[in-house]
């Protein structure tokens, strides 16, 4: 005869030990723990059921914030702030939550937003400097007096090139976030600047090349 | 007009799917019709909508996606609760059978869906249905669900399978399973047989060595999935700036012995009778413009090179990337011809000046002997199509793909860069 009683023990027991000394997942030894000394007070598991409460929830829910706390960290050391802003919205949001059904909502919605905020965190087109390139090479470059006018021709239609080109990024980024505009600020910002592999002189002369061509 | 239909089917097919599950499983509440309304609107998007960036950007907006997905898990976890004893009053050896036996049918649905997805895309590679069984290691995950119904219908109870589940290590080798060693390697092998930059290769190796550790951490040998996920993501981040300033590079180099050729090739008798210039217009006009325009264009590429790097075009040919498009075969031009363009015509390649007679006999006779390619150039064919056959089958690639044919050339083989 199987004494489930001391069956359900063993199995709390071995979910808090798993936990037990991590300190990543210190929320959810607690709460394992405070799970395994309810069943370990009980001598039936009718007094289990009525003792319960929503201690099992609340071991899904340190999980989440333990997870999110693993996350997080590993985003601010990389600077990758529009992915650690989600992990901070979740863990602030996630204490207000009251049971897991909530929570699984509410993090299911901040990962659809993190995903629209992570698709819309673009420089590009500036990251790809060919327009502005070829503009200085139709502009610039040494070359007899009777391709003048041709080559300013090229230039003029690089221009053009250049506004249909963050005409197109704003259109498309509206699709995912209505109003979209290109921000010049944000090329400076740690996580798209590290991408750049150009001085800051270059960026600052390049970035006011474009401002100059968009009229911003 | 609407989003196309075989665009729309693949998006939404899933969705479908799982609706008509629940509705086989003749579940209902508030939960299904949250989901039912929401696969309409998804399709009444695809019916209005035309451009599928945007039906995909207002599927995400709207949240539809993770809406339905939230409802479904709400439907499947309340039938789940409602077909165990959580109701009953005393938990007996029929309640303890009927939870084990729902935890088992729920798995081996899990393994019915894998087997089902894995035959819907064998129906989809139709000929080479058996680069299924290449890429998709579902066997792995399978045997690990196996191993628990086996262990399900042990004759132990409920809290005992969870009990081992834990002991055995059995939960995290199904987690870990997702991300195999196998697949790992093939990604390795791909970018080793691609050699685009060293980076792709070392991206792949540390990932790999990243699994091996996480796994020999583990007690049950298999690796963190969240740690392995997030080591993953910053060895991206790490090599990610290397990379864009190899390419950029790259493309400095790229561009410059692409130009000296234009301006040589230019100045040779035959140039308006072949490509670009013969394609031109007025070959001859066109013909004149690369002579007179070619070098100032080349100097100002050296004033963007020059801001960018601090390094004169010669430099360029210095950087690692063109020993390493050299020594893996990437390299369009031959030995010979690349050090005449970048040690004889560079230095004489500037505005408004022409290169010496002697230059352009050079340059005709290369041509004309055709020295000017490179023998190798189809060599990163044959080491991809190596590693294609090793995965697929050996002359899977060229029964595919065609055959590499061996580039016309005279010239020798690149023994190293003399710069």
């Amino acid at each position: 005869m199987i004494n489930y009683l001391e069956a359900y023990k063993q199995y709390y027991f071995l979910r808090m030990k798993q936990r037990e000394g991590n300190a990543d997942y210190s929320n959810t030894y607690v709460a394992e723990k405070q799970l395994f000394e309810i069943i370990n007070s009980c001598a039936t598991l009718e007094d289990f059921k009525d003792k319960i409460g929503n201690a099992n929830e609340q071991v899904a829910m340190a999980l989440v914030t333990d997870e999110q706390n693993i996350r997080l960290r590993h985003y601010e050391e990389i600077k990758e702030t529009v992915k650690a802003a989600c992990c901070r919205r979740i863990l602030d949001k996630g204490k207000q939550c009251s049971n897991v059904s909530e929570l699984i909502t509410m993090v299911n919605e901040e990962q659809n937003l993190s995903n629209i905020e992570i698709t819309t965190d673009t420089i590009y087109p500036f990251a790809d400097m060919l327009y502005l390139e070829n503009l200085e090479i139709w502009e610039q470059a040494e070359i007899p007096a009777a391709y003048k006018e041709r080559y300013a021709a090229y230039a003029n239609e690089e221009r053009a090139s250049v506004k249909n080109a963050y005409a197109a990024i704003e259109k498309e980024m509206s699709n995912w976030q209505p109003g979209w505009k290109f921000s010049f600020e944000k090329i400076d910002e740690e996580r798209h600047r590290r991408l750049l592999p150009y001085s800051n002189e270059v960026i600052a002369e390049q970035k006011k090349i474009t401002q100059q061509i968009l009229n911003k | 007009m609407p989003v196309d239909k075989m665009i729309a089917d693949a998006m939404l097919g899933t969705f479908r799917n799982m609706l008509q599950e629940c509705r086989n499983k003749n579940l209902s509440g508030d939960d299904l019709d949250a989901m039912a309304a929401t696969l309409a609107r998804m399709e009444q998007l695809g019916i209005e909508m035309d451009d599928i960036g945007a039906y995909s950007g207002m599927l995400v907006q709207e949240g539809l996606f993770m809406k339905f997905s939230d409802h479904y898990s709400k439907i499947l976890s309340a039938a789940a609760q409602q077909a165990g004893p959580a109701n009953s009053a005393v938990y007996d050896q029929a309640a303890d059978m009927q939870l084990l036996q729902n935890t088992l049918n729920a798995y081996r649905d899990v393994v019915n869906r894998i087997k089902e997805n894995k035959t819907q895309v064998k129906e989809m590679l139709g000929n080479h249905a058996a680069d299924a069984d290449v890429l998709f290691k579902d066997k792995i995950i399978i045997d690990a669900i196996e191993q628990l119904t086996t262990l399900g219908e042990s004759g132990i109870s409920y809290p005992q399978f969870l009990s081992q589940l834990i002991e055995k290590g059995l939960d995290k080798a199904l987690e870990g399973s997702v991300v195999t060693g196998e697949s790992l390697q093939y990604l390795l092998d791909a970018a080793t047989a691609t050699a685009a930059n060293p980076y792709l290769i070392k991206k792949e190796e540390e990932k790999m060595a990243l699994h091996k550790k996480l796994a020999a951490a583990s007690l049950v040998n298999v690796a963190d999935d969240l740690q392995f996920q997030l080591g993953c993501e910053k060895i991206e981040w790490i090599h990610e700036p290397d990379t864009r300033k190899w390419n950029k590079i790259k493309q400095g180099w790229d561009k410059t012995i692409f130009w000296l050729d234009e301006w040589i090739t230019a100045y040779c008798s035959f140039a308006p009778f072949i490509e670009p210039w013969a394609a031109a217009k007025d070959p001859k006009e066109a013909v004149k413009e690369s002579q007179d325009c070619v070098p100032g264009k080349l100097r100002t590429w050296e004033k963007i090179n020059h801001r960018y790097f601090g390094l004169s075009l010669k430099e360029l040919f210095k950087h690692p990337s063109f020993a390493w498009d050299v020594e893996h075969h990437g390299m369009y031009w031959s030995q010979e011809y690349a050090e005449f363009l970048v040690n004889d015509v560079l230095p004489v390649c500037v505005p408004f000046q022409q290169p010496a007679a002697n230059l352009i006999a050079v340059a005709e006779k290369m041509h004309t002997d055709k020295r000017k390619v490179n023998p190798d150039v189809h060599k990163p064919s044959l080491r991809f199509a190596d590693f294609f056959d090793s995965y697929f089958g050996k002359g899977e690639f060229v029964k595919r793909y065609g055959q590499s044919e061996k580039v016309n050339s005279n010239a020798a083989a690149w023994t190293g860069v003399n710069f």
